[in-house]
Parts: structure tokens; sequence; C-alpha cells
């Protein structure tokens, strides 16, 4: 303990003896370090964007579209079939214990006109358990309701980029506002919710009540009156997802009378998958600039040998006169390596404060999302630890092996 | 009783390229506990080559060197580095103090490198500094000392691990001669107060007449060997001679 001590003493009077060629050593080590700290951080602030993306579609989703139809052998893209039905909801609410709630959805774009002001948006026909499950809110008047949807009431709710576009500022609630030149009253204005993760507006949308939605604006399916877009399900909890899954799949082939063999004519997608493999392409992307950062990590740990060599040679002296009163190998070895150590932990300290300012400044200049976590800070003490280590044993071997009587007798 | 120093037909041969230089060629010798011996002769008469081996800085190319009984050729690196640590207390003609550590830390410096931490190491070096008359500047850097002065701070270095042998390479080549001679009257002191062994090397007669035996070296052998008074622990020397 006490040789610990005077080992990190006497480092630091030799670093100190010489500032300048310690600073830029140490420049080499800062400069690894403040990169793999800003480069993670961007990293983690990705994978927290994705995170709250995934939040923000609301938790334990899982999304059923029609399949795509055969047409003369012509497959159509998914979605164009008209399999899916309100009832098909209905059953799924009701009948599969792991799902908790359906939410049956059409869609279509709109023009929207209030007064003088109009604004093209997507049109949601849905019913009010949507709120639920994409976890929205309502900021100012209220959600429409099941009398509502019954009664294909002319009622509406907006998102807040529409009420923005045509209020300019006056009171939305209670206006009367014309869907596709169909009179309709606001009831409720959402709490805004910000961008998707693909780049959409999530708040440039009006919801309706489905069966509103159906007559008077997006139109009924020539096929199928009862028809949707978008069956939205909720699993009663993250581990109910998979079989929330298996239970819609087997209901549905159930219901769409559909042999075994024969293909779904409906997919199920679950949205935490998408997310998944994007935030580990996020993943992939940061541990690669990690890489490239952690290069230059090496390049630092080079300027330490190579300074730690000079400074072996140049206190040769030294070493020979600490010998002679009794040094042992290993305290030489130690006294060199506290003294790497030292520097490239120095210069990894220099590093953080660095790479968190960086960090701060990315996300403030390219308004990229950064977050600097315990995790990688303590990794960059560690590596920088490493690098004296590891590059300091070299020289710090050679001045432990010296022979004390040349050493003596070098001036 | 052994001899503190038993040397026998020890001989070191460097190479340089193809040539061979013997250094010594054979040196035989004993020196009791308690003696005060200078070793002279002229340069290249391998004085300096025998006190590396004596101090354990070297190792011989051929003979027996024990040290209190131990055979110091057959010690690896680290061994050596304690018995110099424990045994030896080492004095140089240009002093060899640390410049950028204070006088105390250089007097200490020996105890760092112990097997067992001295937990009063700071008193005792204040104490060895206050043995060579030094109190008081224990803080300053070798620097700001005079050459005697830092000559006495190498001395303290050398006696903070109680030493059994005092080795002096010319100890007083870089000092004037009163300067040196307070320093002479310092080893004088060790050697009868705490009975220490001091072993130096000199060019000089007025140094030689302070210690008790006078060996000559020549081409890298013991050429005289003369006992000018009894040593300081006349018993000891009584008992070797009757061996």
């Amino acid at each position: 303990m006490n040789k610990l001590k005077s080992s990190i003493r006497i480092a630091l009077g030799a670093l100190m003896m010489n500032k300048l060629r310690s600073a830029l050593t140490m420049l080499g080590i800062v400069i690894g370090v403040a990169s793999v700290i800003a480069t993670v951080s961007i990293g983690s602030g990705a994978t927290e964007r994705i995170q709250a993306q995934i939040a923000s579609i609301g938790s334990n989703i899982i999304i059923v579209i029609p399949g795509s139809t055969t047409s003369s052998g012509l497959h159509l893209g998914a979605g164009n079939a008209v399999t899916l039905t309100e009832t098909d909801a209905k059953e799924l609410a009701s009948q599969c214990p792991a799902i908790a709630l359906a939410v049956p959805m059409v869609r279509g774009g709109a023009q929207v006109v209030y007064e003088s002001n109009n604004w093209a948006t997507m049109v949601f026909g849905v019913t009010p358990d949507y709120l639920a499950i994409r976890d929205l809110s309502i900021a100012a008047g209220s959600d429409f309701t099941q009398q509502d949807v019954a009664a294909a009431n002319k009622v509406a709710v907006l998102g807040q980029t529409v009420v923005d576009n045509l209020f300019a500022g006056a009171n939305p609630i209670g206006a009367a506002i014309r869907i596709k030149n169909v009179p309709f009253t606001v009831v409720g204005v959402l709490a805004p919710k910000g961008q998707s993760s693909s780049g959409q507006d999530q708040d440039d949308v009006i919801l309706l009540p489905i069966s509103t939605a159906k007559r008077k604006v997006i139109g009924i399916n020539a096929a199928n009156a009862d028809a949707v877009n978008t069956i939205m399900l909720q699993a009663t909890s993250a581990a109910q997802m998979q079989a929330a899954q298996d239970e819609a799949e087997a209901l549905l082939r159930q219901r769409h009378h559909l042999q075994a063999g024969e293909a779904d004519d409906f997919s199920i997608r679950n949205l935490q998958d998408l997310f998944a493999a994007q935030e580990a392409s996020s993943n992939i992307m940061a541990m690669m600039l990690a890489a490239v950062a952690s290069i230059s990590l090496l390049v630092g740990g080079i300027g330490i040998m190579n300074i730690m060599l000079i400074s072996v040679r140049e206190r040769t002296h030294e070493i020979g006169l600490r010998q002679a009163v009794g040094a042992k190998t290993r305290d030489i070895l130690s006294q060199f390596l506290v003294e790497a150590v030292t520097l490239s932990l120095a210069g990894g300290l220099a590093g953080i404060v660095l790479g968190i300012l960086a960090s701060v400044l990315i996300s403030r200049m390219a308004g990229w999302a950064t977050s600097v976590g315990p995790g990688a800070v303590l990794l960059a003490v560690f590596f920088s630890a490493l690098v004296g280590i590891a590059f300091g044993y070299y020289p710090a071997r050679q001045a432990a092996y010296l022979d004390p009587i040349e050493a003596l007798r070098y001036e | 009783m052994a001899p503190l120093i038993d040397v026998r037909n020890l001989k070191k041969t460097y190479r340089l390229g193809e040539v061979e230089v013997k250094a010594l060629a054979g040196v035989t010798l004993r020196i009791a506990r308690g003696e005060y011996v200078a070793i002279m002769g002229p340069s290249g008469s391998g004085k300096s080559t025998f006190m590396n081996l004596l101090g354990c800085l070297d190792r011989p190319t051929s003979g027996q060197y024990r040290l209190g009984g131990i055979p110091v050729e057959s010690l690896d690196r680290d061994q050596l580095a304690e018995i110099r640590n424990q045994k030896i207390g080492f004095i140089f003609q240009n002093f060899n103090l640390l410049p950028r550590m204070t006088t105390l830390e250089n007097v200490a410096l020996p105890m760092l490198y112990r097997e067992a931490a001295a937990p009063d190491a700071n008193q005792r070096a204040r104490r060895a500094l206050a043995l060579v008359g030094l109190a008081g500047r224990e803080l300053s850097l070798p620097t700001q000392l005079s050459g005697g002065q830092q000559q006495r701070v190498a001395i303290a270095r050398a006696l903070i691990n109680q030493p059994e042998i005092l080795l002096a390479d010319e100890p007083t080549g870089a000092l004037d001669s009163k300067t040196g001679a307070g320093i002479m009257d310092l080893f004088d002191q060790v050697n009868r107060e705490q009975a220490l062994t001091v072993i130096l090397v000199t060019h000089s007669d007025e140094v030689a007449a302070h210690a008790d035996r006078i060996i000559g070296f020549r081409d890298g052998l013991v050429v005289s060997d003369q006992l000018r008074r009894p040593s300081a622990n006349p018993a000891e020397l009584a008992r070797e001679a009757a061996r």
C-alpha cells in the first residue's frame, strides 16, 4: 500500500516534469476515449429513441391485416383482400383469453374544412378502445363513445396537427367541420404523440366511429360491408404476446374455414419484433463506430509505449540507483506500470469529459438523441487502464531487467 | 566464527568484442566484521570491479564469495537485491541522490524496498539525517545542498537499513579536502561507534590513512595487504588469525 502510494507519487512527479510531453502523449487516449463515449452515446440514444417509439405505439400490440389475394395466379400485395371483418374483431376480443382488446380499423384520406381553412389528413374509423390500445389520451373534450359507433353519429376526434392547421388558436371543441363535405362535430382533441419511427406525424389524424367512417367518409366495401383494413390487438401482457398471436391465428383460420395446409388469408405482425430488428441494426452501427474509435485508442496506446521507452532510457541512472539500494524486479516494473496507467487513466478521464461534451454538442447541433450511461463511462475507464497496462508493460519490463552496474554507469 | 567477507579466487572477465579483459584475475581475501579497510591501486587495477562484486551489484565470472556465510554467486537477481537492501550500504563518488526527491525521501528510499515495511520510516530517516549532522534539512532538495551535505545525505541513506557493510567508492573524490575530511570523520565514527565494517576505495593516501588495513590492487590481483593498526574489534581479528 505504501509502495503503491509512493509509486503513484513518483509517477505523478515524473509526468509533471514533462508537462507538454505528458499532455501530448495523453492526447491519443483522450481522442480515443472521447470518440468511444460519443459514439456509444449516439448508439444508446438511438436505442432509447426506438424504445420510446415502441412505447408510443402502445404496448403489447399485434396487428392483423388481410392476406394477399390471388387473382388468376397473380399475387397482389398483402392487405388487398377483404377477409377481415368487424365480427372477426369482436370474436377475437371475446374468445381469446390472451387478447385484452381488439379494435377494427378502416383507413382513408380526406379533405377537412373548417370555415375558410382546409387540410388534407388521414381518417381512421375505429372503436373507442383504440385510445387504450395506442396509449393515446384526450387533451381536450372527450372521446366518442360506443353509442356513437352504434348510432353512426357524426362526431370526430382530431389530432393536434389537424387542430393547428384548421383552427389557428380557436377552440375546436363543439365546432362544426366538414370531412369530404359531410358535417361533423368535434368532440375531442388528442394529446400530441409526435413522430412515428418512420417519420410520420402521428398527430395528423382524425378519429371517427368506424360505422360513420364507412358510411360517410371512406365508403363501404362493395364485396363485404363488414370488411375492415386492419384489426389491432392488445395482448394481456408482454409474456402473453406469443399466446395471443397463436390464439388469433387459430380463431381466424377457423372463422375463415381454412383447411389444414391451406395458407392463411391474413397475416399477423408483431410490431415489437419489427423494432427489435431496427434496434439491433442501430446497435451494430454503434458497435462499428466504437470499433473505429477504439483504433484511435490503440494508436494512443502506442504513443504511451513510445514515451515510456524514452522515459526508461532517460531515467536509466535513477533505475540503477534504485536497484543498488534494493529495488527488486517487481518494484521497478510496478513503478513504470503505474506511470503508464496514470498517463492513460488521466487521458481517459479527460476523454470522458470531452466525449460527454461532444455528445451534448451532437444532440444540440445534429438533433440526434444521445445518452451517456454509466456503463459507457466505466467501459472507457476500464479500457484506458487496460491500454496503460498493455502498452506500459514492455517498457516497464525493459526497466526492471536493466543490469544495475550498467544502469548506474549510464549518464 | 566465519569472516564477514570470504572471497576465494574471484575472477571477473569482460568481453569487449574479440578482446577479453581480465578485470579480476583471482582475488582471495577475508575481511572480518568491524574492520576498516581501504582499497588502493591505479586506475584499471580492478578495485572498482571488486567493490561492485562485494556490493552484489555484479556477479563474478568464477570463484566464490561468501557474505556472512551466504554463497552470493549462486543467488538470483531479486535475492541479490534483497542482500543489497539489507546488508550493504553504498556510497558513491558522485552521491547519486534522486534530484526530484527531498533529502528525507532520499534517505528513506531503501526502506521503500524492504520486505517488511517499516512503520516508522519517517522517524528513522529523520534520526539518520540528524546522525550525519543534517537535522533541519529534511525538506531540502539535493540541488539546494553543498557537495559535502549531499554526501552526508548519501551516507544517511546507506545507513538507514542498518547494513553490515558500508561500501564507499571514492567517497571524497568529488569534494575539496576540508569537506572530504569531514566525511572521513563520519566514516571513522560509524566504524568505531557502531562497529560497522567499512570498505572504501580511494586514490588518496590521506583518506587511506583513516583505515586500519590497506589492500593494494594491481592488474586484477591483490599485491599488498597491510595492517596499519589493530582493528576497533581486536577480539574478532584475533579469532580470525587463529583459524
